[in-house]
């Protein structure tokens, strides 16, 4: 039963195999990063003015959104797309709840949940005076699943020429779910993100690049300008993207607050009455004008204060001096409340939650590490945009490998993620476990929402990539990896990039074809491992020398990488074994035998699955192992000890 | 009657020799494990040195790629150590008839005398130790209840704080359970041993007796836990730096004498609940 399962499971990948690559090969049309930056933004970049109400008490929000929007490409645009996300906590059979499985797995919470929904009451093209209310088609492009109502299409009377400007109006009425994943309300904690109906992209070929909203994390959307008024209960404390331009009264219960920010892939917010408001100022270099750091803080949490902006002022200042400024003039960084924990560890641009709990050990950097992947992420998917759907690695895994990198200098040396008397893990031994742990069938290609579940995305997306962009960091070396990355990014800033302009910009920065790292470990099954297969010496007749042999292995992928031969007395011989080819041997005499030999002394490509097999020696001494057997005995002995005599 | 006084009677080399039957049998079990680990670590390393170069890799890295090395290993080892702990529990029974025996008769502590000793009596404690399987039971009950009701009241909660307050609250009920089940086992032996009737009356005496002297036995297992953790500590501190420097016979020495003033001062809490028994026993005729 279980090997059937398995072999549904392999096909089911190898259909999507071939799926992956008609849809790579589409979307890879475009390996002009000018065009892209065209399509991005400009004078013409979409605009978005929201006016929201919303009644915490009945967990509703009723909304108006104006959106200007031009038609950037050279096709006439006969549909507008618009992603409604809050239908995915509509219905239980909505891709999302799919992809979650949690109510499958439990009819009690589908019993207790608050579902959600977002409906648009009417919506009408007011240049032309068009009403498209009723001409609407729900699709399901990713998945084909009728029940999602995350994706709509309203079809136009006449289409939109190529540098026409619509002007769309869309009153909308959100249901407000529990906070499951990222957005909803628990208690009076509110987190909305995906609120509000949006246009999806429209790719130069004149195809809407919509999706439906999937369990994975993913995004795909342009650079807008926002214009945000939210009207609330007075005893509200909001925070959002951008910058608050306003908080006036309405009356003696409501309050109106006003949020802008321009050059952005998305708005939200959140609101709770005991948000402990903090705020700090940074100046970056590069920049004329200061930006604010707005610490909204759960009020049991007021402990948490200074490890927040500590941590905060700490990634802002490692992202100046190895990538960019941070380009905008506020961060804001929530902290949500137990009820919200849901919503902890997301990124929308200029706004992130973070995630504290008092309970937790200090020793734990979970809060660190939280933040610190919310301000990558703020770089790599806020300014560098990609298609989160189809090439999550761009924005993910960078972003992870860039939490690595300030995990590894905030604390110094090593990169704690845990770091007690007891027991020191490091981020980057977590991020390696996730991704050796995949079994081949779980190595996936690009797609996100194909990716089943979080082990596997978290696998191959998070760790493989991030793994492998260390890796090259530490061959390339690191002032010239992060030159690259500064070069890079300040190229493709505020527009899309893909995988083609990355990989094209990165070979044609250092000179070279790296071809072979990228082809090899994004988006693919491979992996690396490069072994030391046998170590001989023999004796040369009375000579008194000895010839030796060493055999090393590329048993799966191919990586440049240092060999090291060890012999006794101390002598190192070091190669560095360049060319592609399965075996290596390594033949020499000398007056001393060999002691050991080891691939990758310096520990450089953490991408390497297995590392038992990097070394071997001549004749095993194994005190290091007994003292290891010695320790663990001794833990089993304790654990006896405390037991009943 | 003064506390410690009854447990400073405990203080002596009668005590030591008691503690060492009870880790000479920890020992012979353990050094199975010892080397059932040993064996797993040189099968999954081989003729690497990865765990020489523990060091660049990490503990958790080396540890994690020697037992994907050899897949089951960690799997194996855990279910071993499960199977020789339940082994453990069985021979406790048989200890802890020789120790208790000896110190009732108070003869002479000899490895012959406490062997005899566990061999006469360890079907009589056998038993003792299945009725108090009840005890063990029912001392899980309330606290199944607590984390029950516990965790239904935090899903609903907005006060992270209950957390903390839960844990705490969760501890001390937790502990004072644990110190009343394991004195009635204590005392239920005891008492069998002082009396020949059967065991379902040793255990209702057993229980008779330790909620009259609650006071007292709380404070006799608040020593234990309090020289326990400070002797956790101290070694612990004293092990992180020497360990480093001292050869690995000298370090499994010093592992043994851990382990071995844990079963003392174990033996030493035995003797203080003797010493309460004495005179109010008298009591239950």
């Amino acid at each position: 039963m279980r090997h059937i399962k398995y072999i549904i499971i392999f096909y089911i990948f190898a259909a999507l195999h071939i799926t992956g690559e008609i849809v790579t090969k589409e979307d890879h049309e475009s390996r002009d990063l000018k065009e892209y930056q065209e399509l991005s933004g400009g004078e013409n970049r979409t605009k978005y003015q929201i006016n929201a109400r919303i009644f915490p008490g009945k967990r509703e929000l009723e909304g108006v959104e104006i959106i200007r929007w031009t038609n950037r490409t050279g096709i006439d645009v006969n549909s507008l797309r618009l992603n409604l996300f809050y239908n995915a906590f509509g219905n239980p059979k909505s891709t999302f709840f799919n992809e979650t499985s949690i109510f499958k797995a439990s009819k009690e919470k589908l019993k207790e949940y608050n579902f959600g929904n977002i409906e648009v009451k009417k919506i009408e093209i007011i240049n032309r005076n068009e009403n498209i209310t009723g001409v609407l088609t729900y699709l399901s492009p990713d998945d084909k699943n009728a029940d999602d109502r995350t994706n709509v299409d309203f079809s136009l009377k006449k289409p939109v020429q190529p540098g026409q400007t619509i002007w769309i109006k869309a009153e909308f009425k959100l249901k407000i779910p529990d906070i499951f994943y990222k957005t909803g309300q628990s208690g009076k904690y509110i987190f909305m993100a995906h609120w509000y109906p949006r246009v999806c992209v429209l790719r130069s070929n004149g195809e809407w690049a919509g999706h439906q909203l999937h369990r994975m994390p993913a995004f795909f959307s342009e650079f807008s300008n926002y214009h945000v008024r939210i009207t609330i209960p007075d005893n509200f404390i909001v925070g959002a993207t951008g910058e608050k331009i306003s908080g006036e009264r309405l009356n003696d219960k409501l309050m109106v607050f006003e949020f802008t920010q321009d050059n952005v892939q998305d708005f939200a917010w959140a609101a709770y009455p005991n948000f402990i408001e903090v705020r700090d100022k940074i100046r970056l270099k590069g920049n004329d004008f200061d930006t604010d750091i707005i610490l909204l803080l759960s009020h049991r949490n007021r402990s948490a204060k200074e490890r927040y902006l500590n941590i905060v002022k700490f990634a802002l200042k490692y992202f100046e001096e190895n990538l960019a400024s941070y380009p905008y003039r506020t961060l804001t960084v929530i902290d949500p409340p137990l009820q919200g924990f849901n919503s902890a560890g997301h990124a929308y641009p200029t706004i992130l939650t973070a995630a504290y709990l008092k309970i937790l050990p200090a020793s734990l950097k979970y809060s660190e590490l939280a933040v610190i992947h919310g301000i990558s992420r703020q770089f790599w998917y806020g300014v560098a945009g990609s298609d989160g759907f189809k090439e999550p690695w761009l924005d993910e895994g960078i972003a992870v490998f860039y939490e690595m990198e300030i995990m590894d200098k905030y604390f110094e040396k090593r990169n704690l993620l845990l770091n007690s008397l007891y027991l020191r893990i490091f981020d980057w031994e977590i991020k390696r476990r996730a991704y050796i742990n995949l079994s081949p069938l779980e190595r996936s290609k690009y797609l996100s929402w194909n990716i089943i579940n979080n082990k596997f995305f978290v696998g191959n997306m998070y760790s493989k990539v991030s793994l492998l962009l260390r890796s090259l960091k530490n061959i390339i070396g690191e002032e010239k990896f992060m030159g690259f990355l500064r070069y890079y990014f300040d190229k493709i800033k505020f527009s899309h990039h893909n995988t083609v302009i990355f990989k094209s910009e990165f070979n044609n920065f250092f000179n070279g074809d790296y071809a072979w790292a990228f082809d090899q470990f994004v988006g693919t099954d491979r992996d690396l491992d490069t072994a030391v297969y046998s170590v001989r010496s023999d004796r040369i007749g009375k000579s008194g020398k000895y010839k030796n042999e060493v055999v090393f292995v590329r048993k799966s992928g191919y990586w440049p990488v240092e060999l090291s031969v060890i012999l006794k007395g101390g002598k190192e011989i070091k190669l560095f074994w360049e060319k592609n080819e399965k075996w290596k041997t390594v033949v020499f005499i000398d007056e001393s035998p060999v002691d050991f030999a080891i691939v990758d002394p310096g520990v450089k490509i953490l991408l390497d699955i297995n590392l038992v097999n990097n070394s071997k020696v001549l004749k095993k001494e194994n005190s290091v192992l007994r003292r290891l057997a010695v320790k663990f005995g001794f833990y089993f002995q304790n654990v006896l000890a405390s037991l009943i005599l | 009657m003064n506390i410690l006084k009854i447990i400073g009677r405990g203080f002596n080399l009668r005590s030591i020799k008691l503690a060492a039957y009870a880790w000479f049998y920890n020992m012979l079990i353990s050094l199975i494990i010892y080397f059932g680990f040993y064996m797993v670590f040189v099968i999954s390393a081989g003729k690497s040195m990865i765990a020489e170069k523990i060091g660049m890799y990490g503990l958790f890295t080396a540890l994690l790629d020697i037992f994907n090395n050899f897949p089951g290993s960690f799997t194996l080892l855990v279910s071993i150590c499960f199977y020789f702990g339940i082994l453990y529990i069985i021979t406790s029974v048989f200890i802890s008839a020789g120790i208790f025996s000896v110190m009732m008769e108070e003869e002479k502590a000899t490895f012959f005398t406490l062997l005899s000793a566990s061999i006469d009596n360890f079907f009589r404690f056998l038993k003792v130790f299945l009725i108090n399987v009840i005890n063990f039971a029912l001392a899980l009950i309330p606290m199944a209840f607590l984390v029950f009701a516990f965790w239904m009241t935090l899903e609903r909660s907005l006060n992270e704080t209950l957390f903390g307050i839960f844990i705490v609250i969760f501890f001390i009920i937790a502990m004072i359970l644990l110190v009343f089940s394991v004195a009635i086992y204590d005392y239920s032996r005891i008492i069998r041993l002082k009396d020949g009737r059967n065991f379902f009356f040793s255990f209702r005496e057993g229980v008779r007796f330790v909620f009259k002297n609650k006071k007292n036995i709380l404070l006799l297992f608040l020593f234990y836990f309090i020289s326990t953790g400070v002797l956790y500590i101290i070694f612990k501190l004293f092990m992180s730096v020497a360990e480093d420097f001292l050869g690995m016979i000298f370090v499994f020495i010093l592992y043994q004498v851990f382990v071995l003033i844990r079963y003392f001062l174990k033996i030493i809490i035995i003797n203080g609940e003797f010493e309460l028994i004495r005179v109010p026993y008298s009591e239950i005729q």
